[in-house]
């Protein structure tokens, strides 16, 4: 495994409940509950290191969360969410990416980040990359589009799919996330169906195990890139 | 003698206190009308003999994941910011059956503002976060009924930044990215 280290974030927490299902459920007992699951699932049979953005009832900032991915030095960053629609028929899981036009409020092209040479013991300099923390999502868009796409094709075969699978939203978590980066919104607890099958071991696992065979499945395809 | 005359004496200085306190009472200045304007009430069209224009103001889709473009009288204002106000507090009321708004209920407009550069602010009272029912695509048909109201309608008016209570905020409810101006976002739109 090229990746040593994954970030799973569960979102929301704290005072900060996320949507709530009709019949009381709320969002962030879930995404913690789910990445729970992937953690154990991804520590026991990949041996990698799955670092939680918060592994306890309480907020975190969105700049914190991408401070700890960012720290952890992870290959991938996955955001679990749930979600809400007017339409309570509204149904099925989501991937969400960011694209070049959507970082630093769509203003074109992002400034390139820089390189410093840096003083280093016995006279000599190290070359340091400084990397812009309001878009350091942009050097990453690629493969995080890879990773949509990857995560995409395993969930679709064990989970219900919304009829807009794959979107690109402007969102807040990850613009400062420094490694492919996606969001999965993994259900609409709107929908009071999938608000009881959110809460199911079964749903769970597949969620978990869609998680596990993409993070297989993009390791590989980076280690093939890196082979290249 | 002198005692009724003190009850008497009594009985006015009541009575002129009375009066004073309803006067002062007629006389306090109303409430600001954008406060006035809860989202609770229903929008109707502007009274006949009132200038107006036709707006297109944008609600839920059937399928809950996209928004539907309707038009929509509203008051005719002199000028871009008297006018985005009009157009935003209509944005904000209840649209007529049947279609279904994507604004939290109660949320009323604070303040309307537009910058040199075409940039405009919308600021929304607390319930716009407070009352947000959550999700992403909630948050998001929000937001772009929002930006795309202004946008559509204005055509001066290339971006717009959400404010709540005067502040800016990093997003409604969890997911949309509000710290920079939002431009048009016409891919979740769809024809009714």
């Amino acid at each position: 495994m090229p990746y040593s280290v994954v970030v799973i974030d569960p979102g929301h927490g704290g005072e900060d409940i996320g949507t709530r299902g009709v019949a009381g459920t709320e969002e962030k007992t879930i995404t913690l509950a789910i990445a729970q699951r992937v953690k154990t699932l991804l520590e026991s049979s990949l041996g990698v290191r799955v670092v939680l953005t918060r592994s306890d009832d309480r907020r975190v900032s969105f700049d914190e969360r991408a401070a700890i991915a960012n720290n952890s030095r992870a290959g991938l960053f996955l955001s679990l969410h749930l979600n809400s629609s007017p339409n309570p028929a509204s149904a099925g899981a989501e991937v969400i990416q960011l694209r070049q036009g959507r970082l630093a409020g769509g203003r074109g092209r992002v400034v390139d980040d820089e390189s410093v040479a840096l003083p280093a013991p016995g006279g000599t300099t190290r070359t340091v990359d400084l990397v812009r923390w309001e878009t350091a999502q942009a050097r990453h868009l690629d493969a995080s589009a890879a990773l949509a796409e990857t995560l995409e094709a395993q969930l679709r075969t064990r989970v219900t799919m919304s009829a807009r699978p794959a979107l690109d939203l402007p969102l807040r978590v990850l613009p400062s996330v420094n490694m492919p980066a996606v969001v999965l919104e993994m259900a609409y607890l709107s929908n009071a169906g999938e608000e009881g099958l959110v809460q199911s071991d079964s749903y769970q696992d597949n969620i978990a195990q869609a998680i596990h065979d993409t993070v297989v499945q993009f390791s590989a395809l980076a280690e093939e890139r890196e082979s290249r | 003698m002198t005692r009724r005359w003190l009850v008497l004496a009594g009985v006015a200085v009541v009575l002129l206190v009375l009066a004073g306190w309803a006067v002062s009472r007629a006389l306090r200045p109303s409430e600001a009308p954008a406060e006035a304007s809860a989202a609770n009430t229903e929008l109707v069209p502007p009274t006949a003999g009132v200038r107006h224009i036709t707006a297109t103001l944008f609600y839920a889709g059937s399928d809950g994941q996209s928004l539907v473009p309707v038009r929509q009288e509203i008051v005719l204002a002199e000028g871009v910011v008297p006018q985005g106000r009009e157009i935003v507090s209509a944005q904000l009321l209840r649209p007529r059956s049947p279609y279904v708004s994507v604004i939290p209920e109660g949320t009323r407009l604070r303040a309307f503002y537009v910058t040199d550069r075409g940039d405009a602010f919308v600021d929304l009272s607390p319930e716009v976060t407070s009352r947000h029912p959550g999700g992403s695509t909630a948050e998001l048909l929000t937001v772009y009924a929002l930006v795309n109201s202004v946008t559509a309608n204005l055509p001066t008016i290339r971006r717009v930044q959400i404010l709540i209570d005067g502040q800016e905020a990093d997003t409604l409810a969890g997911h949309i990215d509000l710290r920079n101006p939002l431009e048009r976002d016409t891919s979740i739109i769809k024809r009714p």
